[in-house]
C-alpha cells in the first residue's frame, strides 16, 4: 500500500493545481466518435433553435425532426419576443347543473393567490392563458371541460353542461403624461360541452 | 488560419481535459432544481399526468405527433403508475444529488424530465426546456468525478487519488453553448420587435397581472425606468449570449446576469425558471475561482474541527476528499477509522453540523495535526 504524508494543511481534494492529474487520454477512435457526437449536436440545436425559417434552415429542421422530437433536443429561445403580450387574461367555466343551477368555475389565477400558492400553481397560468383559451388548441378544450365537470359535481349534484370563457383586457400604451390607462375586459364563451355519464367517473 | 489551426482550437476547445468540479457543482445544483420542481408539481401531479388530468395522454399524442422519449406512452393509464413516475423521479434526483451511481441516475433523470414535459408540453416553459436539454448532456459528462459518492468509492477502492482527474470537457462545453444560445437567440428574436427596440417592452411585462409576484416600486414602472429595463435586458441578453467568453468580461457579465435574473425573480412569477438560468453560470466560473471561494466560505464559517486516526492511506484519502468543510483533523488519539463502516460514519460526521452525533470526534479547540 502506498505511504505518503497526510495533514489537514494539505489542500483539499476538490482544490485544483496543476499538476492535478488526467484521465487516461483519449483513444484516436474516441475523439473521432465525440467530434462528430458534438458537431452533430451543435448543428441540430443551432438550426432548431435560431429565429429564421429560409427555405434551407426548415429543410434542415425537417431532416433532424425525428431525432429532436424523440429526444427532446427541440428548443425555442423567444421569452416575450419579438414583443410581449399586452394580454391580460383568464379561463373561467359555467357549470350548468341538472336543475337549472349555474356556477362559475375558475382555473387559478395568479393575480388572485397568495406568495406561496404563486409558486405552486403557476402551472395553471400557463396552461390555460398561454394554452387552453387558443383556437389552435381546440383539441384540449374536451378534456378540460370533462375535468371541470369531475371537480365541479358534487354527491347530490352532478353538471349536465360545461361553457369554457375566456377573459381579456388589453394593457394599453401609457396615457400622455405617462399615467396608466384603464383598460376594459372582454369574455367570450368559446366551447360548450354536454357532460356524459361517463365523464363524471 | 488552417484546418489544422481550426482542428487544434476545435480539439483544446472540447477535448483538452479540465477539473470536473465545475460541472459536478452544476450536477448538484441541477438535481436540486428537479427536486424542488417535482415538489412544486406534486399537489396537482394527477392533474397534469394522469389519465384522468386536464390533458389526456391520446390528445397529448394528437396534438404532438412524432415518436418521443415518454415512458407515460409504455406505463399503465393508471393513478398509481403516474405517482409512480413522481417517486421514481425523486429517487433518481436524490442519487444525481448525491452522485450516487452518477452516470445512471443522470439517465434515469433525464428519461423522467423528458417524459414529463412530452407528456403534458402545455405547462413548459423555457426553463424546463432548458432542464431537459441540459440533463441530456449532462448524462455525457464527468458528472459524477467531483463532489460525489462516487468518487468517495473510487478512492476507497483504489482506483483514484485524492484529488479528483481533469476530465475532457466536451459535454460541459455544449451546455455552455446551449447557455449562450438561450440568450443569444432570445436577444436576435427581441431585436425584431419594436417594443424592444423603442425600450417599451418592459412596460407591458410589469402590467401583465398574471406574472405578478412581489409589489415593485412605483419609480421602477415609470416609462423612463421601463425604457431603461428594456435596454438593459437586451444588453446582458447579448452579453450572456456572445462575450460571455471573453474572460476578462466573464464575472462581470455573470454578475449582470445575476442581477438580471434576481430582479425578474422578485417581480415575476416564474418558478424556477431564474434558478436554471443561474445554475448554468457555474459552467462558466473557473474551478480554481470556485475553490477560492469555496476556501473564503470555510474561513469565514470556521466549522468545528473533527479529528479521526485513519488506520489506512486510503481511509485517510477518502477523509481528505470528503472534507469539504475543512473540518478534518487527523490526531493519533482520535476514533479510529478502518473499515469501510467506520470511513461512512467518519464522512458523516464530516458533513453534520458540530453538535450531532458521537461527541469523541469532535475538538473544543484545533488541535495541532500531525502527519500520520
Amino acid at each position: 500500500m502506498r505511504k505518503k504524508p497526510l495533514r489537514s494543511e494539505e489542500p483539499r481534494a476538490e482544490e485544483p493545481t496543476p499538476a492535478q492529474p488526467g484521465a487516461a487520454p483519449l483513444s484516436r477512435g474516441a475523439r473521432i466518435a465525440i467530434t462528430v457526437f458534438v458537431a452533430f449536436h451543435l448543428f441540430a440545436v443551432i438550426t432548431w433553435a435560431v429565429p429564421l425559417d429560409t427555405p434551407l434552415i426548415v429543410q434542415c429542421r425537417e431532416a433532424i425532426k425525428g431525432y429532436m422530437l424523440w429526444t427532446g433536443l427541440f428548443q425555442k429561445w423567444d421569452m416575450f419576443a419579438p414583443d410581449p403580450s399586452k394580454l391580460n387574461n383568464y379561463v373561467t367555466a359555467t357549470v350548468l347543473y341538472g336543475d337549472g343551477r349555474t356556477t362559475v368555475w375558475t382555473f387559478p389565477r395568479m393575480e388572485t393567490l397568495g406568495y406561496v400558492d404563486k409558486y405552486f400553481k403557476e402551472r395553471y397560468r400557463k396552461y390555460a392563458s398561454d394554452n387552453l383559451r387558443l383556437d389552435t388548441r381546440a383539441p384540449l378544450w374536451p378534456d378540460a371541460a370533462r375535468y371541470v365537470a369531475r371537480a365541479a359535481a358534487t354527491p347530490s349534484d352532478a353538471p349536465v353542461e360545461i361553457d369554457l370563457v375566456r377573459h381579456w383586457s388589453e394593457v394599453p400604451p401609457a396615457g400622455p403624461h405617462g399615467e396608466e390607462l384603464p383598460a376594459p375586459w372582454t369574455e367570450f364563451t368559446f366551447y360548450r360541452y354536454s357532460v356524459q355519464p361517463g365523464d363524471l367517473r | 488560419m488552417s484546418l489544422k489551426s481550426i482542428a487544434r482550437a476545435w480539439n483544446e476547445f472540447f477535448l483538452e481535459p479540465i477539473s470536473p468540479v465545475p460541472i459536478a457543482l452544476f450536477r448538484i445544483l441541477y438535481a436540486l432544481i428537479v427536486l424542488l420542481d417535482i415538489v412544486l408539481l406534486k399537489p396537482d401531479w394527477l392533474n397534469w399526468f394522469g389519465p384522468r388530468g386536464l390533458v389526456t395522454l391520446p390528445i397529448m399524442q394528437q396534438m404532438e405527433p412524432g415518436a418521443r422519449l415518454d415512458i407515460f406512452a409504455f406505463l399503465p393509464q393508471t393513478d398509481f403508475w403516474t405517482t409512480a413516475v413522481f417517486w421514481m423521479l425523486l429517487v433518481s434526483a436524490l442519487f444525481l444529488l448525491a452522485g450516487l451511481y452518477t452516470r445512471a441516475a443522470s439517465i434515469v433523470t433525464f428519461i423522467l424530465v423528458a417524459s414529463l414535459h412530452q407528456r403534458n408540453l402545455y405547462i413548459v416553459h423555457s426553463g424546463d426546456t432548458m432542464l431537459r436539454v441540459t440533463g441530456f448532456f449532462l448524462m455525457f459528462a464527468p458528472a459524477g468525478a467531483a463532489l460525489s459518492l462516487d468518487r468517495l468509492r473510487n478512492i476507497w477502492r483504489g482506483r483514484e487519488g485524492v484529488r479528483p482527474m481533469l476530465r475532457a470537457p466536451w459535454a460541459q462545453r455544449i451546455i455552455q453553448i446551449e447557455m449562450c444560445l438561450l440568450y443569444f437567440m432570445t436577444f436576435w428574436s427581441k431585436s425584431m420587435g419594436a417594443s424592444w427596440v423603442n425600450g417599451t417592452a418592459v412596460y407591458y411585462v410589469e402590467r401583465l397581472e398574471q406574472f405578478q409576484r412581489f409589489p415593485m416600486p412605483d419609480f421602477l414602472r415609470s416609462m423612463a425606468m421601463a425604457k431603461i429595463e428594456t435596454w438593459f435586458t437586451l444588453a446582458v441578453e447579448f452579453s450572456l449570449g456572445t462575450l460571455v467568453w471573453i474572460k476578462e468580461l466573464r464575472y462581470w457579465i455573470l454578475l449582470a446576469g445575476l442581477l438580471l435574473h434576481m430582479g425578474l425573480e422578485y417581480s415575476m412569477n416564474v418558478p424556477m425558471f431564474q434558478w436554471i438560468a443561474l445554475a448554468l453560470y457555474v459552467t462558466f466560473i473557473d474551478a480554481a475561482d470556485l475553490a477560492r471561494a469555496w476556501s473564503w466560505v470555510r474561513r469565514t464559517v470556521n466549522a468545528r474541527p473533527v479529528a479521526f486516526a485513519p488506520a489506512s492511506t486510503r481511509a485517510a484519502e477518502v477523509l481528505q476528499a470528503a472534507d469539504v468543510f475543512g473540518r478534518l483533523r487527523l490526531t493519533d488519539s482520535a476514533p479510529r477509522v478502518e473499515s469501510a463502516a467506520s470511513v461512512a460514519k467518519a464522512v458523516l460526521r464530516l458533513w453534520l453540523p458540530a453538535g450531532g452525533g458521537d461527541s469523541r470526534g469532535v475538538l473544543t479547540a484545533a488541535a495541532p495535526s500531525r502527519s500520520r
